[in-house]
Protein backbone atom coordinates (compact mmCIF):
# COMPACT_ATOMS: atom_id res chain seq x y z
CA UNK A 1 0.00 0.00 0.00
CA UNK A 2 1.64 3.49 -1.01
CA UNK A 3 2.15 5.66 1.99
CA UNK A 4 1.38 8.61 0.34
CA UNK A 5 -1.55 7.84 -0.55
CA UNK A 6 -3.95 11.04 -0.06
CA UNK A 7 -7.43 11.79 1.28
CA UNK A 8 -9.73 14.37 0.90
CA UNK A 9 -11.79 15.82 3.85
CA UNK A 10 -14.37 17.66 3.45
CA UNK A 11 -15.83 20.03 6.02
CA UNK A 12 -19.10 21.04 6.97
CA UNK A 13 -18.93 24.21 5.69
CA UNK A 14 -17.51 23.02 2.58
CA UNK A 15 -13.91 23.09 2.32
CA UNK A 16 -11.67 20.70 1.20
CA UNK A 17 -8.75 19.54 2.93
CA UNK A 18 -6.31 17.37 1.45
CA UNK A 19 -4.13 14.91 3.95
CA UNK A 20 -2.33 11.80 3.49
CA UNK A 21 -3.96 8.06 4.32
CA UNK A 22 -1.94 8.15 7.21
CA UNK A 23 -2.88 11.64 8.86
CA UNK A 24 -6.90 10.78 8.33
CA UNK A 25 -6.92 8.01 9.56
CA UNK A 26 -5.53 8.60 13.16
CA UNK A 27 -9.58 9.43 12.96
CA UNK A 28 -11.21 5.59 14.14
CA UNK A 29 -14.02 7.30 12.39
CA UNK A 30 -12.35 8.07 9.59
CA UNK A 31 -10.66 5.19 9.06
CA UNK A 32 -13.76 2.82 9.60
CA UNK A 33 -15.35 4.38 6.76
CA UNK A 34 -12.40 3.97 4.37
CA UNK A 35 -11.90 0.40 5.35
CA UNK A 36 -15.95 -0.29 5.10
CA UNK A 37 -15.61 1.23 1.72
CA UNK A 38 -18.37 3.49 2.49
CA UNK A 39 -15.94 6.83 2.60
CA UNK A 40 -16.44 8.60 -0.44
CA UNK A 41 -13.89 11.17 -2.48
CA UNK A 42 -13.87 13.49 -1.08
CA UNK A 43 -14.95 12.19 2.99
CA UNK A 44 -17.29 14.90 3.86
CA UNK A 45 -16.80 15.45 7.70
CA UNK A 46 -20.22 17.27 9.38
CA UNK A 47 -20.45 18.68 12.26
CA UNK A 48 -16.91 20.12 11.84
CA UNK A 49 -16.24 23.59 10.29
CA UNK A 50 -12.92 24.30 8.46
CA UNK A 51 -11.52 26.22 11.15
CA UNK A 52 -11.54 23.46 13.73
CA UNK A 53 -10.92 20.75 10.97
CA UNK A 54 -7.49 22.52 10.28
CA UNK A 55 -6.47 22.38 13.55
CA UNK A 56 -7.52 18.63 13.61
CA UNK A 57 -5.59 18.01 11.19
CA UNK A 58 -2.40 19.70 12.18
CA UNK A 59 -2.25 17.85 15.05
CA UNK A 60 -2.66 14.50 13.72
CA UNK A 61 -0.06 15.18 11.11
CA UNK A 62 2.56 16.16 13.83
CA UNK A 63 1.83 13.18 15.92
CA UNK A 64 2.12 11.33 12.50
CA UNK A 65 5.09 12.47 12.25
CA UNK A 66 6.65 12.17 15.82
CA UNK A 67 5.42 8.83 15.73
CA UNK A 68 8.18 7.85 13.04
CA UNK A 69 10.80 9.99 14.84
CA UNK A 70 10.50 7.75 17.99
CA UNK A 71 13.30 9.62 20.16
CA UNK A 72 12.77 10.63 23.34
CA UNK A 73 13.46 14.24 22.85
CA UNK A 74 11.27 14.57 20.34
CA UNK A 75 8.64 13.44 23.00
CA UNK A 76 9.72 16.09 25.16
CA UNK A 77 8.80 18.59 22.60
CA UNK A 78 5.93 17.04 21.31
CA UNK A 79 4.58 17.38 24.94
CA UNK A 80 5.24 20.69 25.02
CA UNK A 81 3.74 21.04 20.72
CA UNK A 82 0.54 19.48 22.59
CA UNK A 83 0.88 21.89 25.22
CA UNK A 84 0.48 24.87 23.27
CA UNK A 85 -1.45 23.70 20.58
CA UNK A 86 -4.31 23.68 23.50
CA UNK A 87 -4.19 27.30 24.22
CA UNK A 88 -7.03 28.42 22.58
CA UNK A 89 -9.98 30.51 23.66
CA UNK A 90 -12.97 28.35 25.46
CA UNK A 91 -14.98 27.63 22.11
CA UNK A 92 -12.33 26.29 20.37
CA UNK A 93 -11.22 23.91 23.11
CA UNK A 94 -15.07 22.90 23.32
CA UNK A 95 -15.70 22.52 19.52
CA UNK A 96 -11.73 20.10 19.48
CA UNK A 97 -13.38 18.31 22.56
CA UNK A 98 -16.44 17.36 19.86
CA UNK A 99 -14.45 17.23 17.13
CA UNK A 100 -12.22 14.46 18.76
CA UNK A 101 -14.85 12.41 20.54
CA UNK A 102 -16.72 12.46 17.28
CA UNK A 103 -13.92 11.80 15.02
CA UNK A 104 -12.94 9.19 17.51
CA UNK A 105 -8.98 10.63 17.79
CA UNK A 106 -8.02 9.16 21.26
CA UNK A 107 -4.67 11.24 21.57
CA UNK A 108 -6.55 14.33 21.05
CA UNK A 109 -9.47 13.68 23.05
CA UNK A 110 -7.09 12.78 26.33
CA UNK A 111 -5.09 15.62 25.51
CA UNK A 112 -8.22 18.36 25.75
CA UNK A 113 -10.27 16.25 28.14
CA UNK A 114 -6.92 16.79 30.15
CA UNK A 115 -7.12 20.47 29.82
CA UNK A 116 -10.32 21.35 30.24
CA UNK A 117 -9.75 18.42 33.53
CA UNK A 118 -7.38 20.55 34.33
CA UNK A 119 -9.60 23.76 34.49
CA UNK A 120 -12.48 22.35 36.44
CA UNK A 121 -9.79 20.86 39.69
CA UNK A 122 -10.12 23.10 42.67
CA UNK A 123 -12.51 25.47 41.74
CA UNK A 124 -16.08 26.03 43.81
CA UNK A 125 -19.05 24.97 41.35
CA UNK A 126 -19.96 28.56 41.32
CA UNK A 127 -16.29 29.01 39.93
CA UNK A 128 -16.74 26.40 37.69
CA UNK A 129 -19.39 28.14 36.49
CA UNK A 130 -18.04 31.40 35.73
CA UNK A 131 -15.02 29.71 33.79
CA UNK A 132 -17.13 27.92 31.61
CA UNK A 133 -19.86 30.32 31.61
CA UNK A 134 -22.02 27.57 32.57
CA UNK A 135 -25.80 28.92 33.70
CA UNK A 136 -27.04 26.93 37.03
CA UNK A 137 -30.44 25.53 36.44
CA UNK A 138 -30.55 23.66 39.68
CA UNK A 139 -33.44 24.66 41.65
CA UNK A 140 -32.53 25.47 44.82
CA UNK A 141 -34.67 21.97 46.11
CA UNK A 142 -32.16 20.00 43.57
CA UNK A 143 -29.19 22.31 44.60
CA UNK A 144 -29.59 21.57 48.31
CA UNK A 145 -30.83 17.42 47.75
CA UNK A 146 -27.38 16.77 45.25
CA UNK A 147 -25.34 18.19 48.67
CA UNK A 148 -26.87 16.18 50.46
CA UNK A 149 -26.54 13.06 48.36
CA UNK A 150 -23.02 12.94 48.81
CA UNK A 151 -22.91 14.01 52.59
CA UNK A 152 -24.66 11.13 54.46
CA UNK A 153 -22.61 8.11 52.97
CA UNK A 154 -19.41 9.55 54.01
CA UNK A 155 -20.62 10.67 57.72
CA UNK B 1 -12.90 -4.69 20.83
CA UNK B 2 -14.20 -1.72 18.56
CA UNK B 3 -12.28 1.37 19.48
CA UNK B 4 -14.61 3.86 21.69
CA UNK B 5 -13.63 6.85 23.56
CA UNK B 6 -14.85 5.27 26.48
CA UNK B 7 -15.03 2.02 27.47
CA UNK B 8 -18.49 1.01 28.81
CA UNK B 9 -19.16 -1.63 30.84
CA UNK B 10 -22.46 -1.83 29.99
CA UNK B 11 -24.16 -0.92 27.34
CA UNK B 12 -26.50 1.51 28.86
CA UNK B 13 -27.72 4.29 27.11
CA UNK B 14 -25.82 7.22 29.13
CA UNK B 15 -29.38 9.80 28.79
CA UNK B 16 -31.78 7.24 30.99
CA UNK B 17 -32.25 9.81 33.40
CA UNK B 18 -33.41 12.43 30.70
CA UNK B 19 -37.22 11.62 30.22
CA UNK B 20 -36.69 9.64 26.87
CA UNK B 21 -39.52 8.19 26.56
CA UNK B 22 -39.19 6.93 23.13
CA UNK B 23 -40.00 10.25 21.41
CA UNK B 24 -38.48 11.19 18.69
CA UNK B 25 -35.14 13.40 19.08
CA UNK B 26 -37.17 16.28 17.93
CA UNK B 27 -39.51 16.53 21.08
CA UNK B 28 -36.85 15.59 23.03
CA UNK B 29 -35.02 19.17 22.25
CA UNK B 30 -38.35 20.61 22.41
CA UNK B 31 -39.29 19.13 25.90
CA UNK B 32 -35.53 20.35 26.54
CA UNK B 33 -36.15 23.90 25.78
CA UNK B 34 -38.85 23.98 27.46
CA UNK B 35 -37.94 22.92 30.35
CA UNK B 36 -34.86 25.30 30.32
CA UNK B 37 -37.64 28.24 29.91
CA UNK B 38 -39.73 27.07 32.72
CA UNK B 39 -36.46 26.80 34.88
CA UNK B 40 -35.52 29.97 33.68
CA UNK B 41 -38.68 32.02 35.43
CA UNK B 42 -38.06 30.01 38.46
CA UNK B 43 -34.48 30.68 39.00
CA UNK B 44 -35.48 34.44 38.49
CA UNK B 45 -37.80 34.27 41.32
CA UNK B 46 -35.24 32.57 43.67
CA UNK B 47 -33.33 36.09 43.08
CA UNK B 48 -29.60 34.65 43.17
CA UNK B 49 -26.78 36.96 43.03
CA UNK B 50 -24.67 35.01 41.32
CA UNK B 51 -23.07 35.98 38.24
CA UNK B 52 -24.72 33.40 36.43
CA UNK B 53 -28.05 35.52 36.81
CA UNK B 54 -26.62 37.03 33.08
CA UNK B 55 -29.28 35.16 31.16
CA UNK B 56 -28.50 35.56 27.75
CA UNK B 57 -31.41 34.14 25.75
CA UNK B 58 -30.25 31.11 23.78
CA UNK B 59 -31.76 28.94 20.80
CA UNK B 60 -32.66 25.24 21.69
CA UNK B 61 -29.96 23.32 23.29
CA UNK B 62 -27.97 21.19 21.42
CA UNK B 63 -29.34 17.39 20.76
CA UNK B 64 -29.27 15.99 23.67
CA UNK B 65 -25.64 13.94 25.42
CA UNK B 66 -25.80 11.57 22.09
CA UNK B 67 -23.59 8.29 22.31
CA UNK B 68 -20.23 8.33 20.62
CA UNK B 69 -20.69 5.15 19.60
CA UNK B 70 -20.31 5.90 16.10
CA UNK B 71 -20.73 3.44 13.09
CA UNK B 72 -20.70 5.12 10.38
CA UNK B 73 -21.03 9.16 9.58
CA UNK B 74 -24.26 8.09 7.91
CA UNK B 75 -25.99 7.37 11.34
CA UNK B 76 -24.37 9.89 13.18
CA UNK B 77 -26.46 12.19 10.80
CA UNK B 78 -29.51 10.59 11.90
CA UNK B 79 -28.87 11.84 15.15
CA UNK B 80 -29.16 14.92 14.55
CA UNK B 81 -32.43 16.63 14.87
CA UNK B 82 -34.02 17.75 11.89
CA UNK B 83 -35.65 20.95 12.69
CA UNK B 84 -33.16 22.50 15.45
CA UNK B 85 -31.95 25.86 14.01
CA UNK B 86 -28.37 25.43 12.77
CA UNK B 87 -26.80 28.51 13.08
CA UNK B 88 -23.41 28.71 15.25
CA UNK B 89 -23.82 25.20 17.52
CA UNK B 90 -23.91 26.61 20.88
CA UNK B 91 -20.34 25.77 22.75
CA UNK B 92 -22.08 25.34 26.04
CA UNK B 93 -19.99 23.52 27.87
CA UNK B 94 -23.01 22.33 29.91
CA UNK B 95 -23.91 20.73 26.74
CA UNK B 96 -20.79 18.31 26.56
CA UNK B 97 -21.58 14.82 26.01
CA UNK B 98 -21.67 12.27 28.94
CA UNK B 99 -19.10 10.03 28.06
CA UNK B 100 -17.05 13.22 28.00
CA UNK B 101 -17.35 14.44 30.89
CA UNK B 102 -17.13 11.26 32.82
CA UNK B 103 -13.59 10.79 31.04
CA UNK B 104 -12.55 14.26 32.15
CA UNK B 105 -13.71 13.71 35.87
CA UNK B 106 -12.03 10.05 35.60
CA UNK B 107 -9.24 10.88 37.67
CA UNK B 108 -11.38 13.37 40.60
CA UNK B 109 -10.83 12.95 44.16
CA UNK B 110 -14.23 13.54 46.14
CA UNK B 111 -13.91 17.09 46.45
CA UNK B 112 -13.79 17.68 42.67
CA UNK B 113 -16.36 15.48 41.75
CA UNK B 114 -18.50 17.01 44.37
CA UNK B 115 -18.09 20.26 43.14
CA UNK B 116 -18.63 19.43 39.56
CA UNK B 117 -21.24 17.76 39.98
CA UNK B 118 -22.63 20.88 41.61
CA UNK B 119 -22.15 23.13 38.50
CA UNK B 120 -25.47 21.99 36.63
CA UNK B 121 -27.78 19.51 35.68
CA UNK B 122 -26.48 18.07 32.92
CA UNK B 123 -22.99 17.81 34.66
CA UNK B 124 -24.80 15.99 37.86
CA UNK B 125 -26.40 13.43 35.85
CA UNK B 126 -23.22 12.93 33.37
CA UNK B 127 -21.18 12.38 36.99
CA UNK B 128 -23.74 10.43 38.74
CA UNK B 129 -21.79 7.01 37.86
CA UNK B 130 -18.06 8.47 39.35
CA UNK B 131 -20.44 9.30 42.51
CA UNK B 132 -21.16 6.26 43.03
CA UNK B 133 -17.56 4.49 41.86
CA UNK B 134 -16.67 7.11 45.07
CA UNK B 135 -18.85 5.14 47.40
CA UNK B 136 -17.63 2.08 46.01
CA UNK B 137 -14.04 3.39 46.78
CA UNK B 138 -14.66 4.62 50.02
CA UNK B 139 -16.36 0.95 51.36
CA UNK B 140 -13.49 -0.66 49.20
CA UNK B 141 -10.78 1.04 51.61
CA UNK B 142 -13.03 0.31 55.02
CA UNK B 143 -12.95 -3.74 53.75
CA UNK B 144 -9.11 -3.16 53.32
CA UNK B 145 -8.33 -1.51 56.34
CA UNK B 146 -10.80 -3.32 58.47
CA UNK B 147 -12.40 0.11 60.00
CA UNK B 148 -15.91 0.27 62.09
CA UNK B 149 -15.50 -2.82 63.62
CA UNK B 150 -15.42 -4.92 61.28
CA UNK B 151 -12.15 -7.16 60.11
CA UNK B 152 -10.21 -6.47 57.41
CA UNK B 153 -11.82 -8.54 54.14
CA UNK B 154 -9.95 -8.23 50.94
CA UNK B 155 -12.55 -10.23 48.77
CA UNK B 156 -15.02 -7.59 49.96
CA UNK B 157 -12.61 -4.93 49.42
CA UNK B 158 -11.68 -5.81 45.95
CA UNK B 159 -15.00 -6.14 45.23
CA UNK B 160 -16.16 -2.92 45.66
CA UNK B 161 -12.61 -1.33 43.89
CA UNK B 162 -13.55 -3.56 40.64
CA UNK B 163 -17.39 -1.99 40.85
CA UNK B 164 -15.40 1.21 41.37
CA UNK B 165 -13.16 0.91 38.39
CA UNK B 166 -16.47 -0.38 35.94
CA UNK B 167 -18.15 2.77 37.01
CA UNK B 168 -15.31 4.90 35.38
CA UNK B 169 -13.27 6.13 38.75
CA UNK B 170 -9.38 6.18 37.91
CA UNK B 171 -9.01 5.72 41.84
CA UNK B 172 -10.64 2.86 41.94
CA UNK B 173 -8.95 1.11 39.34
CA UNK B 174 -5.60 1.94 41.19
CA UNK B 175 -6.81 0.47 44.09
CA UNK B 176 -7.95 -2.57 42.62
CA UNK B 177 -5.18 -3.05 40.49
CA UNK B 178 -2.63 -2.72 43.57
CA UNK B 179 -4.73 -5.39 45.64
CA UNK B 180 -4.35 -7.72 42.49
CA UNK B 181 -0.85 -6.78 42.71
CA UNK B 182 -0.94 -7.79 46.28
CA UNK B 183 -2.34 -11.49 45.35
CA UNK B 184 0.57 -11.80 42.94
CA UNK B 185 -2.12 -11.47 40.09
CA UNK B 186 0.07 -9.35 38.32
CA UNK B 187 -1.31 -9.21 34.50
CA UNK B 188 -5.05 -8.13 36.19
CA UNK B 189 -2.87 -5.65 37.66
CA UNK B 190 -1.40 -3.82 35.02
CA UNK B 191 -4.73 -3.96 33.08
CA UNK B 192 -6.15 -1.85 36.00
CA UNK B 193 -3.33 0.05 36.00
CA UNK B 194 -2.98 0.56 31.93
CA UNK B 195 -7.01 1.55 32.22
CA UNK B 196 -6.38 4.68 34.82
CA UNK B 197 -2.94 5.53 33.42
CA UNK B 198 -4.37 6.04 29.67
CA UNK B 199 -7.41 7.99 31.45
CA UNK B 200 -4.58 10.04 33.00
CA UNK B 201 -4.81 9.24 35.94
CA UNK B 202 -0.87 9.73 37.56
CA UNK B 203 -0.86 7.32 40.45
CA UNK B 204 -2.27 5.10 37.84
CA UNK B 205 0.99 5.81 35.18
CA UNK B 206 3.18 5.83 37.65
CA UNK B 207 2.35 2.31 39.23
CA UNK B 208 2.01 0.73 35.72
CA UNK B 209 5.39 2.30 34.93
CA UNK B 210 6.77 0.64 38.58
CA UNK B 211 5.04 -2.59 37.31
CA UNK B 212 6.60 -3.27 34.07
CA UNK B 213 9.91 -2.46 35.82
CA UNK B 214 9.08 -5.37 38.34
CA UNK B 215 7.71 -7.80 35.79
CA UNK B 216 9.60 -10.95 34.11
CA UNK B 217 10.19 -10.03 31.70
CA UNK B 218 11.03 -6.03 32.18
CA UNK B 219 9.78 -3.81 29.71
CA UNK B 220 12.06 -0.53 30.55
CA UNK B 221 11.27 1.73 27.70
CA UNK B 222 7.35 1.14 28.21
CA UNK B 223 8.01 2.06 32.18
CA UNK B 224 10.25 4.79 31.26
CA UNK B 225 7.32 6.46 28.80
CA UNK B 226 4.58 5.55 31.73
CA UNK B 227 6.93 6.82 34.66
CA UNK B 228 7.79 10.67 32.58
CA UNK B 229 3.95 10.88 31.87
CA UNK B 230 3.58 10.60 35.58
CA UNK B 231 6.75 12.65 36.48
CA UNK B 232 5.59 15.37 34.16
CA UNK B 233 2.08 15.50 36.34
CA UNK B 234 4.11 16.36 39.51
CA UNK B 235 3.89 12.39 40.61
CA UNK B 236 6.67 12.29 43.04
CA UNK B 237 7.03 8.74 43.75
CA UNK B 238 7.33 8.70 40.04
CA UNK B 239 10.03 11.24 39.70
CA UNK B 240 12.05 9.25 41.97
CA UNK B 241 11.53 6.11 40.20
CA UNK B 242 12.26 7.70 36.68
CA UNK B 243 15.99 9.13 38.14
CA UNK B 244 16.19 5.62 39.11
CA UNK B 245 15.72 4.28 35.79
CA UNK B 246 17.45 7.40 33.98
CA UNK B 247 20.57 6.40 36.94
CA UNK B 248 21.20 3.02 36.26
CA UNK B 249 19.97 3.01 32.58
CA UNK B 250 18.07 -0.42 32.56
CA UNK B 251 17.49 -0.82 28.45
CA UNK B 252 19.07 2.18 27.64
CA UNK B 253 21.63 4.29 28.10
CA UNK B 254 22.05 6.27 31.19
CA UNK B 255 21.57 10.11 31.84
CA UNK B 256 23.14 11.16 34.83
CA UNK B 257 22.06 14.56 34.15
CA UNK B 258 18.49 13.85 33.59
CA UNK B 259 18.48 11.75 36.54
CA UNK B 260 19.90 14.05 38.53
CA UNK B 261 17.13 16.31 37.90
CA UNK B 262 14.22 14.20 38.67
CA UNK B 263 16.43 12.97 42.04
CA UNK B 264 16.15 16.69 42.69
CA UNK B 265 12.33 17.25 41.66
CA UNK B 266 11.45 14.06 43.72
CA UNK B 267 13.56 15.28 47.12
CA UNK B 268 11.77 18.85 46.49
CA UNK B 269 8.36 16.84 46.34
CA UNK B 270 9.46 16.05 49.64
CA UNK B 271 10.83 12.50 49.07
CA UNK B 272 13.65 11.36 51.62
CA UNK B 273 15.44 8.58 49.26
CA UNK B 274 15.95 11.32 46.64
CA UNK B 275 17.54 14.23 49.16
CA UNK B 276 20.16 11.32 49.80
CA UNK B 277 20.57 10.66 46.48
CA UNK B 278 20.72 14.63 45.76
CA UNK B 279 22.89 14.84 48.06
CA UNK B 280 25.01 12.14 46.67
CA UNK B 281 25.13 13.41 42.78
CA UNK B 282 25.85 16.87 44.18
CA UNK B 283 28.77 15.41 46.38
CA UNK B 284 30.11 12.98 43.18
CA UNK B 285 29.52 15.94 40.85
CA UNK B 286 27.21 13.34 39.06
CA UNK B 287 24.38 15.24 36.57
CA UNK B 288 25.41 17.96 38.41
CA UNK B 289 28.18 20.20 38.86
CA UNK B 290 30.33 19.09 42.72
CA UNK B 291 28.81 21.31 45.28
CA UNK B 292 30.07 21.04 48.54
CA UNK B 293 27.46 22.96 50.49
CA UNK B 294 24.40 21.72 48.39
CA UNK B 295 25.21 18.58 49.05
CA UNK B 296 25.81 18.52 52.73
CA UNK B 297 22.59 20.82 52.84
CA UNK B 298 20.74 18.33 50.99
CA UNK B 299 22.24 15.37 53.52
CA UNK B 300 20.98 17.16 56.27
CA UNK B 301 17.57 17.58 54.92
CA UNK B 302 17.54 13.65 54.31
CA UNK B 303 18.98 12.90 57.66
CA UNK B 304 16.40 14.91 59.66
CA UNK B 305 13.97 13.09 58.13
CA UNK B 306 15.54 9.44 59.19
CA UNK B 307 17.40 8.30 56.79
CA UNK B 308 19.36 6.18 57.90
CA UNK B 309 22.44 5.95 55.62
CA UNK B 310 22.29 9.87 55.59
CA UNK B 311 22.49 10.27 58.85
CA UNK B 312 25.58 8.33 59.29
CA UNK B 313 26.80 10.63 56.17
CA UNK B 314 25.77 13.88 58.32
CA UNK B 315 27.24 12.41 61.60
CA UNK B 316 30.58 12.05 59.49
CA UNK B 317 30.25 16.06 57.66
CA UNK B 318 29.96 16.97 61.88
CA UNK B 319 32.62 15.38 62.70
CA UNK B 320 35.14 16.64 60.36
CA UNK B 321 33.92 20.12 61.25
CA UNK B 322 34.60 19.72 65.27
CA UNK B 323 30.97 19.26 66.05
CA UNK B 324 31.15 16.74 68.36
CA UNK B 325 28.23 16.57 70.08
CA UNK B 326 25.72 16.70 66.76
CA UNK B 327 27.92 14.41 65.45
CA UNK B 328 27.53 11.95 68.09
CA UNK B 329 23.57 12.29 67.85
CA UNK B 330 22.89 11.59 64.41
CA UNK B 331 25.43 9.08 64.19
CA UNK B 332 23.74 7.05 67.16
CA UNK B 333 20.27 7.28 65.38
CA UNK B 334 22.49 6.00 62.81
CA UNK B 335 24.06 3.20 65.00
CA UNK B 336 20.12 2.79 66.26
CA UNK B 337 18.91 2.40 62.63
CA UNK B 338 21.47 -0.60 61.83
CA UNK B 339 24.30 1.68 60.44
CA UNK B 340 27.37 -0.62 61.98
CA UNK B 341 30.04 1.89 60.13
CA UNK B 342 28.33 4.91 62.06
CA UNK B 343 28.63 2.76 65.73
CA UNK B 344 32.53 2.75 65.30
CA UNK B 345 32.95 6.19 65.10
CA UNK B 346 30.87 7.07 67.34
CA UNK B 347 32.71 5.02 69.81
CA UNK B 348 35.73 7.05 68.45
CA UNK B 349 33.74 10.32 69.85
CA UNK B 350 31.96 9.24 72.49
CA UNK B 351 35.77 8.70 73.86
CA UNK B 352 36.28 12.68 73.15
CA UNK B 353 33.26 14.00 75.49
CA UNK B 354 32.82 14.42 78.68
CA UNK B 355 30.54 12.20 80.88
CA UNK B 356 27.41 15.03 80.72
CA UNK B 357 28.24 15.41 77.09
CA UNK B 358 27.54 12.03 76.29
CA UNK B 359 24.75 11.81 78.43
CA UNK B 360 23.62 15.25 76.80
CA UNK B 361 24.12 13.27 73.42
CA UNK B 362 22.40 10.09 73.99
CA UNK B 363 19.29 12.08 75.33
CA UNK B 364 19.07 14.30 72.32
CA UNK B 365 18.94 10.91 70.41
CA UNK B 366 16.08 9.45 72.58
CA UNK B 367 14.19 12.54 71.95
CA UNK B 368 14.55 12.98 68.18
CA UNK B 369 11.60 12.69 66.16
CA UNK B 370 11.43 12.69 62.26
CA UNK B 371 10.16 15.68 60.43
CA UNK B 372 7.44 14.74 58.18
CA UNK B 373 8.32 14.16 54.59
CA UNK B 374 6.28 12.41 51.66
CA UNK B 375 8.28 9.55 51.71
Amino acid sequence: MATSRKVTLLSSDGESFEVEQSVAVESITIKDSIEEGSAGNPIPVPKVNSKILAKVIEYCKKHVESAKAEDRVDDEDLVAWDADFVKVDQATLFDLIRAANFLNIKSLLDLTCQTVADMIKGKTPEEKRKTFTIRNDFTPEEEEEVRRENQWAFE
Amino acid sequence: MKQRTWPHRTDNPRFTALPFDGSSVDDLAAKFARRRHHHHHQTDRSASTSASSRRVPKPPPPPPPSSSRLRSPASRWKLAPAGSPKPAPSRDFAGLPYDVLARIAASFTQSNLRAASLVCRSWNEALRPLREAMLLLHWGKRFKHGRGGAGANSEKALDSFLKGAARGSTLAMVDAGLMYWEMGKKEAAIELYRKAASLGDPAGQCNLGIAYLQVEPAKPQEAIKWLQLASAAGHIRAQYQLALCLHRGSGQDTNLVEAARWYLKAAEGGYVRAMYNVALCYSFGEGFHRNRRQARSWMKRAADRGHSKAQFEHGLSLFSEGEMLKAVVYLELATRAGERAAAHLKHVILQQLSAPSRDRGMFLADNWRALPSSR
